[in-house]
């Protein structure tokens, strides 16, 4: 193994001895602003394996790649608008944007969902590196699985086993790396934009074949939920079986303080919150179970279908959505092959207090 | 149940899941100590740049669970025939993820005949500060266990935001909790909100750092509300609208996110510690103060939390790193108290019966 100190004049002679091993699959230890990370060709599925076995990996975790720049990245991944921002924004820097991968790139560089982490670091030699190399190394830290995070290459040998130690082809040394956090992941592939708005058109175009109920405009989180308290009484109270509510608006729009409405209206004596983490909760009233679904984290149909809503509808619950356009379809298609009556209700900032809601019935 | 050195003495070894979010996890513990405590979503590998990768546990339990029981039982899996109790998280928790877990440990203590444990999720962030690592030294040695009640606790994670009365172990009083957004969560939002992704947590802890406080604020919430809850969607609106005007006064966002991110923090935090203090107040016979869950990932929070409840001269419990996220080791020993207390289950036929509970509360 050649370990090799990085001075200011020799620079190009290191990337290209790295270079060179990192084309014949080798791997190559280098330092980055978070810590000592270790290199092999992200493109090659031989040099992967053989990171693999150094780290004394059997899982499918996935590992993140390093680029130079947004346009190295661009090749691999596509760059929706939130990754743009960051990408525009905060790096090269330690944070890890995860987007969806083009198809190029094969495990573990890519997850099961088909998505990879990129990061650009902040670190001149190493963009260099990277530029010269021209294809994307891998940005996993350089200890093997359960050893802390190296910043020295004497710290980094020092917890390598002998198995490990004798994979590696090359250190960049950079003498001792500061202290600073790791990387921040950040995952881009939620709630975009795009997927947001897809449910949204189909959800509008459900709304204008519906009957509107009643309209409303609130000044205060109480006139929400007495709002939803007064909906419930007029609409659900009577009804048997089964009742979807769908709840469209963005964050902050009123939701859950409605729903709030619904739980009194029915009667629950429970305090009723978001149910963003828990997906569903469930809520008692009169011997019943209201139960309160969230979509937010839920992140494609599987995951939909998978989340216990079939169950709640099959016990002939009320069942409340919020965030119910990005699954309309999801959601369409279960309620018309059961025969489930779905009211949807949009909610609409008019201004920072004021909420426009609007109740529309079921065709 | 009031506990003794001479009952802590008591050392069972103790398989413990958790399914009741994202994550698989299952740990094996010898009392409060831990020997293996594994997450579906690090299994192999140490997360090397810190936080869960969101796109990884995603719920599959079903996938996960065997390989991660293999690996808490330290790929032994003869190491079952000594396991003294089983326990799992019945509650609370989204039923079809809980029910993998309970399926699980029901099938495990019928075939090897193991007394059975429920676990509250809540009461597992409640003391995830009494793990012991596999030497027997943590934070609470034996002698401070005994003498930390009456107590209160503080949990905050994506899911919860809570205040408890622990009069002594089992014995709990809600004192307060959110009324409607989870402190965590209303850091995803944030992230959000901001176009930065997800989880909003550790970037808007990170970017915090680097920004200077009073340049943007946040009204803190429920500042007056004079009672022990909690809000957090009014900090929600307030970030949005306030994203949204700097947004359209076209001013760089470089320019002013720090700055925010701080603010938001600041209010944070400055909510929690005006209800720990009224907390604190309230119910002057308390002697220690207990933290869990995710949010305290955050150091910051972490520390101010600690500064204040020293400042009152009472003892400061929270977990380590590994244990603040949702994790079997905190499951294991909540399993444990329980297991002082005799709240475990033996006959079969009562197994059986035991149901996944998604509203169980403290």
């Amino acid at each position: 193994m050649k370990r090799v100190r990085l001075t200011n004049n020799n620079w190009d002679e290191v990337i290209e001895s790295a270079v060179k091993i990192l084309n014949n699959g080798g791997l190559v230890v280098y330092p980055t602003e978070t810590c000592y990370g270790i290199a092999v060709d992200a493109t090659n599925e031989k040099a992967l394996n053989k990171l693999l076995a150094y780290k004394t990996f059997r899982g499918s975790k996935p590992i993140s790649i390093a680029v130079s720049n947004k346009d190295m990245a661009e090749r691999y991944v596509l760059i929706n608008e939130m990754a743009n921002n960051i990408y525009r924004n905060y790096l090269p820097g330690p944070i890890t944007v995860v987007s969806v991968s083009k198809g190029l790139l094969k495990p573990p560089v890519v997850s099961k969902q088909g998505s990879t982490g990129i990061r650009i670091p902040d670190y001149k030699f190493t963009l260099k590196l990277i530029e010269k190399f021209g294809r994307p190394i891998t940005a996993t830290s350089a200890n093997v699985s359960y050893k802390s995070h190296p910043y020295s290459i004497d710290q980094l040998i020092k917890d390598l086993p002998q198995k490990s130690e004798s994979l590696i082809d090359m250190y960049i040394d950079d003498g001792n790396l500061p202290k600073n956090t790791p990387s921040t992941i950040l995952d881009t592939t939620m709630n975009t934009l795009t997927i947001l708005r897809e449910g949204k058109i189909k959800f509008e175009d459900a709304i204008s074949k519906s009957t509107l109920l009643e309209e409303r405009v609130t000044k205060l989180p109480e006139e929400t939920t007495k709002f939803g308290k007064e909906f419930t009484k007029e609409y659900l109270l009577d009804n048997k079986g089964a009742i979807v509510v769908a709840l469209s608006g963005e964050l902050g729009a009123g939701k859950t303080q409605f729903t709030k409405g619904i739980g009194v209206g029915l009667g629950s004596k429970e305090l009723i919150n978001s149910p963003t983490y828990t997906i569903i909760n469930e809520y008692s009233y009169d011997g019943n179970i209201l139960a309160h679904m969230d979509t937010w984290r839920l992140t494609d149909e599987e995951e939909f279908n998978r989340s216990g809503l079939m169950e709640h509808l099959n016990d002939g619950r009320i069942v409340v959505i919020e965030w119910a356009d990005k699954f309309y379809q999801e959601l369409e298609s279960i309620c018309s092959k059961k025969n489930i009556p779905m009211y949807k209700i949009t909610f609409k900032y008019i201004s920072l207090e004021e909420r426009e809601i609007t109740i529309y019935g079921t065709n | 149940m009031v506990l003794t050195k001479e009952i802590l003495k008591q050392k069972p070894l103790i398989l413990a899941f958790d399914t009741s979010c994202d994550d698989t996890s299952v740990a094996l513990l010898r009392g409060r100590e831990v020997i293996n405590s594994e997450l579906s979503s690090q299994i192999e590998l140490h997360s090397e740049f810190g936080g869960v990768v969101p796109d990884l546990a995603r719920r599959l339990h079903e996938e996960n669970i065997e390989g991660v029981y293999n690996k808490a039982l330290g790929n032994n899996p003869g190491m079952i025939n000594n396991v003294d109790y089983i326990a799992v998280t019945t509650g609370p928790g989204l039923a079809i993820d809980l029910e993998v877990g309970i399926k699980y440990a029901k099938d495990l203590s019928k075939r090897y005949n193991k007394p059975f444990v429920s676990v509250n999720h809540m009461e597992g962030h409640l003391f995830s500060s009494l793990l012991l690592n596999s030497k027997g030294s943590g934070l609470v040695n034996d002698e401070s266990l005994v003498n930390a009640f009456p107590a209160l606790g503080l949990l905050m994670s994506g899911k919860h935001t809570e205040i408890v009365y622990i009069k002594e172990i089992g014995k709990y009083k809600k004192l307060g909790q959110t009324l409607d957004d989870a402190a965590g969560e209303a850091f995803d939002k944030v992230g959000r909100i901001l176009n930065l992704g997800y989880p909003g947590g550790p970037v808007v802890t990170e970017f915090a750092r680097k920004g200077t406080s009073g340049v943007i604020t946040f009204t803190t919430p429920m500042k007056n509300s004079n009672d022990l809850n909690f809000s957090y969607s009014g900090l929600k609106t307030a970030a949005l609208y306030k994203s949204k005007e700097l947004r359209e006064k076209g001013i760089p966002e470089r320019e002013w996110i720090y700055d925010f991110c701080r603010g938001f923090l600041d209010a944070v935090i400055d909510s929690v510690v005006i209800k720990l203090r009224l907390a604190i107040e309230k119910n002057s016979d308390v002697k220690s103060v207990f933290v869990g869950g995710g949010v305290f990932n955050c150091e910051e929070i972490l520390r101010k939390v600690g500064t204040v409840v020293r400042g009152y001269n009472l003892n400061y419990y929270y977990p380590e790193i590994e244990y603040r996220s949702d994790n079997a080791g905190m499951i294991g020993v909540a399993g444990y108290l329980n297991i002082l207390q005799n709240n475990i289950i033996t006959d079969i036929k009562e197994i059986e019966k035991v149901d996944r509970d998604p509203r169980l509360s403290l």
